[in-house]
């Protein structure tokens, strides 16, 4: 099954940032706690983490665009 | 309010890599009814915000040439340079206790305890009349955050444009760009002003504003006998956490030889070379396939470079290509 992980929220008021550094790519495996990508919006870095085990099966943003709350960031194959 | 537990914590090492370790270290044990505030002071250091690319903000050469030392921090933001005349300050706290105004506060007393008239500006800076005295950014975690920021004092400020300009504008980088701005150093409005006495100020503005703190602990490189902080010593001292973690970038290099026009481009990812681009119009075809190989998955450092570049088998026809490529990528990288 997969599942597309999204920009849930960012600091405080901000509603959107830029992307940062992007730490997976296609086929990486992925666990729980592992960096996924940074957003940095003025000033203040975010680390976005994995909430599942599994595959990365597409990644959706690129580093340096501006992305906003409620976007898609990747996609996992969640592992059995 | 939240009753909260404040806590001081003062670097006696200037050495930025143990100083960001320390900054780490403290920030993944913070106690989450506790606000902390940690001084410290670095010897000439650039640091670079966490989205940043060193080979984009700083000229690399000049900063190796003078031993001064680069490193990443968690933070956003950009470029700054360091000396024994600024003061650095972190607050770390749960989030729950996070607060940017109070800690701005604390700082904005202390400064204007001096009779200074410092104010708060759009972009995160602290300003007296117009012109910066502090920078600050921000790192947010799951449950705890930290804010953190420099006070300049009475640093050295031709080294922030000597060693914060590129010496490779042929870089594009995806990362986060710095923003250069005015600035001044405390101590030329007035003229007695001290670290020591700085330092002296926000101890006690933040006990104003926090509660009294009962213990003020210190640290120095001693404390490396503690493992996590060690392994946190190796990450910012590595070549990999403050060039690999670059946004990926593209640089190019050309020239025009007795052999050809030459033009290479580079994409790099992690800071490694990702693809490699060759355009020329030389006569020795087989040149630009061993180039493109002996590059690729290569670390984006002049050593490593040349030591794959020698490492390879060359023709006599082949090698005066070689030799005046890597004087071409020594000069410019």
């Amino acid at each position: 099954m997969t599942k597309k992980i999204i920009l849930e929220s960012l600091t405080k008021n901000a509603k959107q940032g830029k992307v940062g550094k992007i730490s997976v790519k296609v086929n990486d495996e992925i666990k729980i706690g592992d960096k996924i990508l940074q957003v940095e919006s003025v000033k203040g870095n975010t680390i976005i983490k994995s909430k599942m085990n599994g595959t990365v099966t597409n990644v959706f943003v690129t580093e340096g665009t501006q992305i906003k709350i409620g976007q898609e960031l990747i996609e996992i194959e969640k592992a059995e | 309010m939240k009753r909260q537990n404040s806590s001081i914590v003062l670097s006696e090492s200037n050495d930025p890599w143990f100083n960001l370790a320390l900054e780490e270290y403290l920030f993944s044990n913070i106690h989450e009814d506790t606000i902390l505030m940690y001084l410290w002071q670095n010897n000439d250091t650039i640091v670079i915000g966490s989205n940043q690319n060193p080979w984009k903000e700083c000229d690399l050469d000049k900063v190796e040439t003078d031993g001064v030392k680069l490193v990443r921090r968690l933070s956003g933001g950009g470029a700054v340079f360091h000396d024994k005349g600024n003061l650095n300050f972190t607050f770390i706290a749960n989030n729950a206790l996070y607060d940017q105004k109070r800690q701005m506060k604390v700082i904005l007393e202390a400064v204007n305890s001096f009779g200074f008239s410092a104010a708060f500006s759009g972009r995160n800076d602290l300003l007296i009349d117009g012109k910066k005295f502090s920078g600050n950014a921000y790192f947010y975690g799951e449950n705890s955050s930290f804010h953190h920021g420099t006070l300049l004092v009475s640093a050295d400020l031709t080294h922030l444009s000597k060693y914060l300009t590129p010496s490779n504008h042929k870089i594009i980088s995806k990362g986060i760009k710095s923003v250069s701005s005015r600035v001044m150093n405390l101590a030329s409005i007035e003229k007695n002003i001290t670290i020591e006495e700085m330092q002296q100020r926000l101890i006690m503005s933040f006990q104003k504003e926090y509660g009294e703190c009962l213990d003020i602990k210190s640290y120095s490189s001693e404390n490396f006998s503690n493992p996590k902080l060690a392994n946190l010593y190796e990450k910012y001292s590595s070549w990999q956490w403050t060039f690999g973690e670059s946004p990926s970038f593209e640089v190019h290099f050309e020239k025009g030889y007795p052999w050809g026009e030459f033009w290479l481009g580079l994409n790099l990812v992690d800071g490694h070379i990702d693809e490699v681009k060759v355009i020329t119009d030389t006569l020795v075809l087989s040149f630009v396939q061993k180039l493109k190989n002996a590059l690729k998955g290569i670390s984006y450092d002049y050593p490593a470079i040349e030591s794959s570049l020698l490492s390879i088998a060359v023709t006599k026809e082949e090698e005066p290509l070689f030799t005046d490529i890597l004087i071409l990528l020594k000069k410019q990288m």
